[in-house]
Parts: structure tokens; C-alpha cells; sequence
């Protein structure tokens, strides 16, 4: 900075220090002169002249003569530093006016003249290096200070060496004429300084006005070398400044030109301020649109009710009074969101006018977007219809605004770092301050972190006592002593946590899970308050009254359909067999007896007797499965004519004859047979059964309707391998879907409640001691429940019993029921069994129920190792045995069995 | 160059680092073979690709290893890389070329993928599980579980049979022999059930029976009905299980229709 020699005789008059000036001064150039840029490489050889070089000796003794040996050598330096400043601007006035004059020769040339265009680009490239080293050389003497540290010296010594004089009573002329001539030379290097700034600006416009001249002209190849240049500012300068702005640029440069590489500083500060214009502006836009778009908002929640109303006929929310408000009030708000953001998002479009300036806008708006749409989003998860429900949000209310809080605050972070670091910028606020701008971002990353793991500490320790009580895991469940402790055990456990989660991610994904429900489900069962502390088993009386009471899922769609299958058959009376198949537990038999009632009731099958059989034993061989079919046949009382006697342990072909004449005998019937897998079993000959019963059936299809229930394992069984079954002949087939979530919840329910109970949800609701009871959470609860239940049992009714069975506890005697969460069954034991307990499982499964010498003979290993694989699992609860029966798998096993075998490769199931 | 300029080259303070380097890679390298050996156990239907991710991670990470090893001792400059561009890197080519010939076909195996680790493949006489695909050999262990290397670079000229091709499961073929005058309809079907009943056989695949009659193979004199039952193992492991299971079945059944087999009818 340059100090008027004004100024130093001021300070001097009055006793002040002048580095205490230059320090006030500095300090306020630097708070209000945003272009003061630090001091780069400043020439060595002018700034430090001669107050540490070698003083002769005999100077050395006497004062006055040391002062004068240092003012000689000053204007020694002095006139040097001037004929080396003149003979550089001479060169570079001559490589200047060569370029200049280059320039305008090609210029003038014609345009299709041979090597224009080559010239136009040499020229240009010339007088690129010209500017160049203008700015280089402007640099240069700009940071010269001509009041050099050697003069200060020389001043104290001068200023000194009077006093001493006037001390002794010597005369103090000759200092006085050292200090005038000392002014002179000062005075004159500021002259000489400026004069030199000068010639360097003038030759500089003229190399940029050539260069403006010639930008349009040269070719592309030329525009990117000079693109890829270093020295940014001579791009920008023909580049960036549109012509309009070229006469206000050159009274820029012709006002400021003792700093004029100061250009680039103000062309900076000017976009700086109509950015901060347009902030405001953008600013003031949005606080007035944010109203607008609430009622926006308001108004399209609004309507898409209407319009459901008028597509479906019936209101949109129709099961919970709760849910269909808190859904229009989430809904209205992530609509307003929307909005708020797409006014935003205009708004920055319309005041955008070019993408480097863009970043503190588009930090901006990202922030509002951010701050407005997360906990309008996270508000949405509370409650929203079941099919689009995110179960992760069941939790307390602590934990979910710990989650927007952090979520906030990383993104804000994020943002706001960014929106600094683009305005602090170097060439507005210096060096250091962009440095120190840096550094604070840096670390308040840091300062936030340990301040979310402060917050998260309570909430990463509960999770860790809930994973079990390892020593190091108990370590890290327990609260340390400090806050820095506990901070620290803090992050280690969010450590492990993420490492689980991605872990169980990992397993999961190649467990062939390809979507991310079984994530929210893993959540919801973690957040769900899991009361492990050792509770009663419901009643057996109560269980019983709950399984007796019989609350009715219509399964009308399935019935009309069959019913439609019927009539058809009763109009062509072409032979058509029926099916019905599902899983264990799906509802075969209970469609089997809906089909009973209907037809009682006269809905169904008109003029047809119904006759249903159910199987419940297992047949092997043709000669079995026609014996079982003649003796039910015999059974039925309405058979018309006489048919003689009939030998039951007639052969084959005999009973056969048998079937078909009974069958000609009896009336038109519907025909309903139960349990029809028990004819199926995977052995040599396993399909005799079934084919025979089959050949029977069909052949008789033009008579009597044939409707049989199959378990889902063996049909697909039948279908993979048995190609000469013919499956085809049963062109009508119904397959039991998995029930849905809120299916299962209104049948258990209703069961539930009409054997005279109350259901209690409130126990699943995680709730802190200060937490208010709140009746979204416990809506929360209720759905992540279900949806639980519904994916644990794969939608099975029957398994859905029993795990709702084992969630209820019963308090106090009173009539409620309290809801609990059901343990999920483990597999762990299983893998130490290896691969034959898998095999006997997979033909448990597969069967529905087998004796020991048939698994021996279905696995075709023998019965030692059957029955000790047998008990094995029957001892951990896997299956059970029916004297005379055999062995099932446990309803509550199924599914996690199921997912297992097909998990490696036991079983295929055709889906 | 002799052996006194060629140290000027290494770096001995450094060696440590190398060190480290080599005991982090090879710590590396049994984590990771563990986990993906866990994994594979785990996931049975993903076994194959487990293994094959640990054969790409063994050579990638033992390369890179070499690579900073070497890089982080030995630093040649310009003059010295000329010097040893002539004559010892001729030599070095030589003594090393075979080694560094496997080497690139282990490469060329991992991504030209011919057959992958967990395939059954047949090559030279050898029949067996490809256990590992590593730098300078595959390690196939056969069904006697002998193990067997075998350089890579001879698979780049021998032919190699793939049994499954990097599915778990894969085909099985069996032969039955019946004389001419039994009854080949039923033992057909017989044979069919036997199959398609075995606790091995993976029924998404088509499982087929074909019959062929005429003189066994071998012998001129001898003519049987042959059975040939193609059917699908769900995985390769259970190969010899599946061959036993439908074996005993099949003879099983044949006992009990009264077929009697080529051995029982010549007897």
C-alpha cells in the first residue's frame, strides 16, 4: 500500500508511530475495501535495499557519514531500479506496438487473402503474451512500496543523528539536507512509479482493445488455446465483458490507473452485487409466493378427494376416521412442499442469466427446498394409506424428530458451506480471510458431528442393549461418565450399527431379496416396543373362543367365479374338472364349506346334489385311491337302479367297472373332494393314485362336476414332472392368493372382538417418560404391526392365528387383550444338522403329512436316520406327530421353513 | 549392471512399508476369501458367483500388491531402465516366461470366463470342481477329491468341458440297461418316476428319458434296451448322491415290476 509522504510528515509532526497508522489503515482497508489482495511475490531487489548490506568501516563509526553512505546508496537503487523499469517497458512497448500493428495489418487483409487467418491467430496469440506480461510486470511494480523499509531506517537515523547534534550544540544543518534530500528521492520514485503504471496501462488497453478487436476474427483453435491458458483474466477480458461495457471499463481503467489489475477485483465485486440484488429480490419473490402456495396446496388436496370421490363412489379413506385426516393433513403438506419448491425453482429460472453464478442460487434454493419438503415428508410417513406405507416411521416421536433434525442439519451444513465458500471469495476478501472461510467450513463439520452424536447417544445405546449382551456391546449400551465419553461410545456404536445394517443388507440382497420392504419391515420390527419381559400365554379358553368365533372373510370373488365355472358346465355339460389350490392353511376347505352353504341355500349348483369326501389319510397305488372312491360312492344312499354286488377287494380293473357304473347310477352331483395331495407322493409309482381318481373323475365330467382341493406343493410337484397326469384336464383352477395386510387385520380383529374382547395396541407404542400418548403413534404402531404379521406369515391365515394368538396377552382379567409382538421363529438350529434335516423338511413341506417308513421311502433313506432327523425336530417344535399319521411341519414354522428351502435350492416352486 | 549398482536402486528404507504392505494384503486376502466362503455357504444359489468375485479379488489384490511392493523398493532411474531394458530384461523374460505366460492366462480365464470357480469341468483326462482360479494354476479337485493344478496357460490351447457353466445346477445322464425282451414301456416310466422322485433332481429343468436298443457299447454280441435319463441335479455337489439315489430306485422299482436288468437277463 502506498503511504503519502504527506501522511509520514503528519504522523511525524505528532509524535505517531507510522506503523501503527499503517496498521489502523490496513485494518480498515480490509473491512471496507473488499479488493485489497494480498501481497505477492514482491520484487527482492526493490523492497529490500541496502540497510543490511556491508557498511564500510569508516562510515561505520561516524553517524553522519553512515547516513549519507545509506541515502547514496538509495538513489543508487533507485536509479537502477528506474533504468531496468525502462528498459523492460520498452520491450514491452515494442512487443506491443508489433503486435498492435500486426493486429490491424491482417485485419485490413481480405478475408479470403491466404494466410489471414494464420496471421489473425498469431497475432492474437502475440498479443496474448503481451497482455500477459503487462499484468505480470503491473503486478510487479503495483506491490511496490516507495517508502521502502530503507528509507524508514534512514529516516531514525536521520531523525536521530539530529537530535544528537542538536544535543551536543552542533549545527544540524547537514542532517537536514540528507532528510530534504531523502524527500526528494521519495517524492521522485512516486513520480517515477506512477509514470511507469501508466506507460504499463496504456499499452495494456491497447493490447486488449486489439485483442477484442481480433477475438471474433480468429479460429476456434486459437479461442481454446487461449482458453486453456493460465492466466484466466485475459479470457476473461475479451471473453466476459460484453462491448456494451467496454467504454465504462475504459473509464474504469482511466480512473483506477494506479490499480489496474484491480479490473478483475471490481468486475468480481460488480457481479457480487447483482447477485446480492437478485438475492434479495428472489428473497422477497418467495415470502410472497410461500402464502400462495399453501392455498394451492389446500385447494389440489382438495380436489383429488373430489375426484376419488366421483371415481370410486365411495370415500377415499374409508377404514379409520384418524388415518384419513392425518393423510389429507400430511398430504397438504407435502402438496405445499411441492409447490413452495416449484415457485422456487421459477423463480431461480427466470433470474438465472449464467450457470457460474449460479451456485449461491441453487444453494439457496436447495436449502428452502430442504427445509420445507423434509418434514413434510417425514409428517407424510405418520400416516398415509397402508399399500404406500413406509413402515421405518414407527417409532417415538424423540426418535423421528431426531431423525428431521439431523437430516436438516447435514444438509444445511452442506449447503451453507457451500453458498460461503462461493461468496467469500479470494479476490474479494483476501487470502486469509478465504482461507480462514475454508477452515471454519472444515470444521464445523466436525462441531456438528459430535453435536448429533450427543444428541443420538440415548437412542444408539438403547440399540445396543437390545443386540444382545456381549462385552463389548455392554460397554457400549452402558453411559460413560463424561460427555466426551459418551460422545465417543456414541460414535463407535453408530459404527457397528451401520456396519450390521449393511451387513444384513448385503445377506439379505443375496438372499434374493430384490426390494427394500424386507428393510422397512426390519425397522418397524426393531422400532415396535418389544416387551421381553417374560409375559402369560393367553388362556387356552381364551384362545379357543377366539378361534371358535367365526368372523367371515367373504371370499366372494372366488365363489361367483366358480359358481360362473359351474354354470357353464351346467349349460354345455362339457367335461371340466375344478381345482382349488393353495398353501397349507389358505382356506381350501373353508371355500369348500362357503360352496356348502351357497349351495344349501340354493345360490349355487341348482338341481345338482352336493356330495363332499375328504381324504384324510394318505393312499399309495390305484388299487388304494379306487378303494377309498368305491367305498365313499357305496356310502351315498340315492343311487338309483339295482347294480348288483359289488366286491370291494375286487382288482383293478374290476373296481374301476364298479366306479363308472355307481358313478352313471347317482344323480347329477357336485362333487367336492378335501385333501386331494394325500393321493400325490414323490415316489416311484407316487402318481398312480392321483391318475386313477382322475381317469374317474373325467370320465364321469359330463355328468357330474368334479371340484377337488390339492395343497399347492404337491400341484406343483404334479405340473413339474408328472407329464402323464394331464393337469390340463382342470381347465378350472383356482389358486388361494396370500391374504393382504388389512384382510388379516379385519378378520383377526373381528374374531377377536366378537369372542367379547378389546384389543389393546398401546404396548407396541415406544414411548419415552415425557412422551405424550398420541394417537397417530399408536395408528403407527397398529399398521407396522400388521404389516409384520402379514410378511412373517406370507399372508396365511391360519399362520397369521397363531401368530396373533401368541402377540396377546390378557391384563387383569378385564376383557381387553393386550398386543404384544410375536417372537419370529429361528432357524439357527438348523444348520447344525446338515442337509438331510432340510430334505426330511422339504418332504414334510412338500407332503403336508408323512409316517416315518413313508419319508424313508419318498427320501429313500433309511428309517434310523428318518426317525432320528424326525425327533430331532420334533423336539425343537419344527413339526409334530399324529399317531397313526405322521409328521407335519408346526403351522408357526412354515414360512420361515418355506423360505429356507427355497432360499438353497431344496424346494421349486413354480410361481 | 552388476549386483552393487543394482542396490543403488533399492530402496532400503522402505522396506518396512513393503512389508506391511505384504502382511495387509495377505490379511486381506483371508478376510475376504472367509467372508465370500461364508457367503457362498450361505447362499447356496449365488455360490458360484462367490467364487468367482474371490478368484478376481485373490488376483487383483496379489497384482496390486506386487505392484506397490515393487514400486515403493525398487526405483529405477531413466539411464538404469535403459541399462536394464537390454540384456537382463531378455533374461529375465526367459527364466520367467512360463510363470508370467500363466500368469496372463489366469487373466485371460477371469474374464474371458471359459469356465469359472464351482464349474465341473472336464480337462485332460480330469474330471472335478474347480475350487480356485489362481495366479499360475486352477486347482480342480476331482471326485475322488484329489486335487489337481493345472496351469493356466494350458487352457488357453486344451479343450476345456463345462459341465454347468456357472449355474448350481446342472445336468446329469445315466444309462440303465434292460434286456430286449422286457417290458421297456413300463421301465420306462419307471425310470421316469425314479428320477423325477429323487430328493436331488431339480424340477425346473426338463428331465427326459430316451431309449435306444442295440449293442452296448464295447461289445458286438450284446444287445440291451438302454435307458438314458438326462435330469437336471439342483446342484453340482449332489452329482454322485443324485447318480446314487435314482441307481437305487430305479432298481428298486425294476424288482418290484419283475424288469430285469442286462446284468440279471445275461445271468
Amino acid at each position: 500500500m502506498i503511504v503519502r509522504s504527506g501522511h509520514r510528515r503528519w504522523c511525524l509532526s505528532r509524535g505517531i508511530s507510522l506503523k501503527s497508522v499503517r496498521g489502523v489503515v490496513l485494518g480498515l482497508a480490509l473491512g471496507l475495501c473488499p479488493w485489497t489482495a494480498p501481497a505477492q511475490d514482491p520484487a527482492p531487489a526493490e523492497t529490500s535495499a541496502g540497510a543490511e548490506s556491508v557498511v564500510p568501516s569508516e562510515a561505520a563509526a561516524d553517524p553522519l557519514a553512515l547516513a549519507r553512505y545509506q541515502l547514496e546508496r538509495l538513489e543508487d537503487s533507485e536509479q537502477r531500479r528506474r533504468e531496468t523499469a525502462r528498459q523492460s517497458l520498452q520491450g514491452l512497448e515494442t512487443r506491443c506496438q508489433i503486435g498492435v500493428q500486426e493486429a490491424a495489418e491482417w485485419l485490413a487483409e481480405p478475408p479470403g487473402e491466404i494466410g489471414r487467418q494464420q496471421g489473425l491467430d498469431f497475432a492474437f496469440a502475440n498479443l496474448e503474451d503481451c497482455a500477459m506480461a503487462l499484468h505480470q510486470w503491473l503486478r510487479e511494480r503495483r506491490l511496490l512500496d516507495p517508502e521502502t523499509e530503507a528509507p524508514r531506517v534512514l529516516v531514525e537515523l536521520l531523525r536521530q543523528g539530529q537530535r544528537a547534534s542538536l544535543a551536543t550544540g552542533a549545527s544540524d544543518a547537514p542532517w537536514q539536507s540528507m532528510q530534504a534530500r531523502l524527500e526528494v528521492l521519495v517524492a521522485s520514485r512516486r513520480q517515477a512509479l506512477d509514470k511507469e503504471l501508466d506507460e504499463a496501462v496504456d499499452m495494456l488497453l491497447e493490447a486488449t482493445r486489439s485483442r477484442w478487436r481480433l477475438a471474433s476474427k480468429v479460429s476456434p483453435q486459437a479461442r481454446a488455446r487461449s482458453a486453456q491458458s493460465l492466466f484466466t483474466e485475459l479470457q476473461d477480458e475479451i471473453e466476459v465483458v460484453p462491448p456494451i461495457l467496454e467504454r465504462r471499463l475504459e473509464r474504469v481503467y482511466e480512473s483506477s490507473r494506479r490499480w489496474p489489475t484491480l479490473w478483475m477485483e471490481v468486475l468480481a465485486l460488480r457481479l457480487w452485487l447483482w447477485e446480492a440484488m437478485l438475492l434479495i429480490v428472489f428473497v422477497l419473490l418467495w415470502r410472497r409466493g410461500r402464502k400462495k402456495s399453501q392455498d394451492i396446496g389446500q385447494r389440489v388436496v382438495h380436489w383429488m378427494g373430489k375426484r376419488s370421490h366421483q371415481r370410486q363412489g365411495v370415500p377415499a379413506a374409508m377404514a379409520l376416521p384418524l388415518r384419513s385426516e392425518g393423510l389429507t393433513a400430511a398430504a397438504a403438506a407435502v402438496w405445499v412442499a411441492a409447490l413452495d419448491s416449484g415457485l422456487l425453482l421459477l423463480i431461480y429460472v427466470l433470474l438465472l442469466h449464467r450457470m457460474d453464478g449460479s451456485a449461491p442460487w441453487l444453494c439457496m434454493v436447495l436449502l428452502a427446498i430442504t427445509w420445507r419438503t423434509l418434514p413434510a415428508l417425514a409428517t407424510l410417513t405418520i400416516a398415509s394409506p397402508i399399500e404406500r406405507r413406509p413402515a421405518f416411521m414407527v417409532g417415538n416421536r424423540n426418535v423421528r424428530d431426531l431423525q428431521v433434525m439431523t437430516s436438516r442439519s447435514v444438509v444445511g451444513w452442506a449447503l451453507v458451506s457451500l453458498l460461503i465458500v462461493t461468496f467469500v471469495r479470494q479476490g474479494l476478501v483476501g487470502y486469509r480471510l478465504y482461507e480462514l472461510a475454508l477452515l471454519l467450513t472444515r470444521w464445523s463439520f466436525l462441531v456438528l458431528v459430535i453435536f448429533l452424536l450427543d444428541r443420538w447417544a440415548p437412542v444408539l445405546r438403547h440399540q445396543m442393549r437390545r443386540l444382545g449382551d456381549k462385552g463389548w456391546s455392554r460397554w457400549l449400551a452402558n453411559p460413560a461418565r463424561g460427555r466426551l465419553a459418551n460422545i465417543f461410545k456414541a460414535a463407535c456404536a453408530a459404527i457397528y450399527l451401520c456396519l450390521r445394517v449393511l451387513l444384513m443388507g448385503i445377506s439379505r440382497f443375496f438372499g434374493g431379496s430384490k426390494d427394500f420392504s424386507w428393510w422397512t419391515l426390519r425397522l418397524a420390527r426393531s422400532d415396535l416396543q418389544e416387551d421381553q419381559l417374560v409375559r402369560e400365554p393367553l388362556e387356552l379358553e381364551i384362545r379357543q373362543r377366539i378361534l371358535d368365533s367365526q368372523a367371515v372373510i367373504a371370499r366372494e370373488d372366488d365363489l361367483t367365479w366358480l359358481g360362473t365355472s359351474l354354470e357353464a358346465w351346467q349349460q354345455s355339460k362339457e367335461r371340466d374338472l375344478a381345482a382349488i389350490i393353495g398353501p397349507w392353511g389358505a382356506g381350501k376347505s373353508f371355500l369348500l364349506d362357503s360352496i356348502e352353504k351357497k349351495v344349501a341355500s340354493g345360490e349355487m349348483a341348482e338341481g345338482l346334489r352336493l356330495r363332499r369326501w375328504c381324504l384324510d389319510q394318505r393312499l399309495f397305488g390305484a388299487e388304494e385311491a379306487l378303494g377309498w372312491l368305491l367305498q365313499c360312492l357305496l356310502n351315498e344312499d340315492d343311487i338309483e337302479g339295482e347294480l348288483g354286488e359289488v366286491d370291494l377287494d375286487d382288482a383293478l380293473e374290476g373296481r374301476q367297472d364298479h366306479i363308472r357304473l355307481l358313478l352313471e347310477a347317482l344323480p347329477p352331483s357336485l362333487f367336492l373332494l378335501d385333501d386331494m395331495h394325500y393321493l400325490v407322493m414323490r415316489a416311484v409309482g407316487g402318481f398312480d393314485a392321483f391318475k386313477a381318481v382322475k381317469r374317474c373323475m373325467y370320465e364321469s365330467a359330463n355328468r357330474h362336476f368334479w371340484v377337488l382341493t390339492c395343497y399347492q406343493p404337491a400341484w406343483s410337484y404334479l405340473e413339474a414332472v408328472a407329464v402323464d397326469v394331464n393337469l390340463d384336464l382342470f381347465r378350472t383352477r383356482l389358486t388361494l392368493t396370500p391374504w393382504k395386510e388389512d384382510e388379516l387385520a379385519s378378520w383377526l380383529s373381528r374374531r377377536t372382538e366378537q369372542a367379547g374382547f378389546e384389543i389393546d395396541y398401546s404396548r407396541l407404542v415406544r414411548r419415552g417418560p415425557l412422551d405424550e400418548e398420541s394417537d397417530v403413534d399408536l395408528e403407527r404402531a397398529r399398521q407396522a404391526y400388521w404389516q409384520l404379521l402379514t410378511s412373517a406369515s406370507s399372508g396365511n391365515p391360519e399362520v397369521a392365528t397363531l401368530y396373533w394368538l401368541d402377540s396377546l396377552c390378557q391384563e387383569s382379567g378385564d376383557q381387553r387383550l393386550a398386543v404384544n409382538l410375536f417372537a419370529e421363529p429361528s432357524l439357527a438350529l438348523l444348520s447344525e444338522r446338515g442337509d438331510t434335516a432340510l430334505f426330511v423338511l422339504a418332504a414334510l413341506w412338500m407332503h403336508g403329512r408323512l409316517d416315518t417308513p413313508h419319508l424313508a421311502s419318498v427320501l429313500n433313506i433309511s428309517m434310523g436316520t428318518v426317525e432320528t432327523n424326525c425327533r430331532f425336530l420334533d423336539s425343537i417344535d419344527m413339526v409334530n406327530e399324529k399317531p397313526g399319521l405322521g409328521y407335519a411341519l408346526e403351522g408357526r414354522w412354515r414360512p420361515p421353513v418355506e423360505r429356507l428351502l427355497r432360499q438353497r435350492h431344496f424346494v421349486y416352486w413354480k410361481s | 549392471m552388476d549386483l552393487t549398482e543394482f542396490m543403488k536402486f533399492v530402496s532400503f528404507e522402505r522396506i518396512p512399508f513393503a512389508l506391511m504392505v505384504i502382511f495387509g494384503t495377505w490379511l486381506l486376502l483371508q478376510l475376504s476369501m472367509r467372508f465370500l466362503n461364508v457367503l457362498a455357504e450361505r447362499f447356496t444359489h449365488r455360490r458360484l458367483l462367490f467364487k468367482q468375485l474371490g478368484a478376481i479379488a485373490r488376483f487383483a489384490l496379489v497384482l496390486i500388491a506386487l505392484m506397490v511392493v515393487v514400486g515403493s523398493l525398487i526405483q529405477f532411474s531413466d539411464e538404469a531402465l535403459l541399462a536394464i531394458g537390454g540384456s537382463i530384461a531378455l533374461a529375465l523374460g526367459f527364466a520367467f516366461k512360463d510363470l508370467l505366460s500363466s500368469l496372463m492366462a489366469g487373466l485371460i480365464l477371469l474374464f474371458d470366463r471359459p469356465f469359472q470357480a464351482g464349474d465341473r469341468i472336464t480337462f485332460g483326462g480330469f474330471y472335478g470342481e474347480v475350487q480356485e482360479i489362481g495366479l499360475r494354476s486352477v486347482r480342480l479337485v476331482t471326485l475322488d477329491d484329489n486335487l489337481v493344478s493345472i496351469p493356466n496357460n494350458q487352457f488357453l490351447t486344451g479343450l476345456v468341458s463345462s459341465a454347468n457353466a456357472g449355474a448350481l445346477d446342472q445336468m446329469c445322464v445315466f444309462d440303465f440297461y434292460i434286456g430286449c425282451q422286457e417290458d421297456f414301456e413300463r421301465a420306462k416310466v419307471l425310470v421316469y418316476e425314479a428320477a423325477a422322485s429323487s430328493r436331488y433332481v431339480y424340477l425346473g429343468k426338463p428331465l427326459t428319458v430316451a431309449l435306444w436298443e442295440g449293442p452296448i457299447e464295447g461289445t458286438r454280441d450284446l444287445f440291451a434296451v438302454r435307458l438314458t435319463v438326462k435330469a437336471y441335479v439342483f446342484d453340482g455337489r449332489y452329482e454322485i448322491a443324485f447318480a446314487t439315489d435314482v441307481a437305487e430306485r430305479v432298481k428298486r422299482a425294476f424288482r418290484l415290476h419283475g424288469i430285469r436288468s442286462l446284468g440279471e437277463v445275461a445271468c
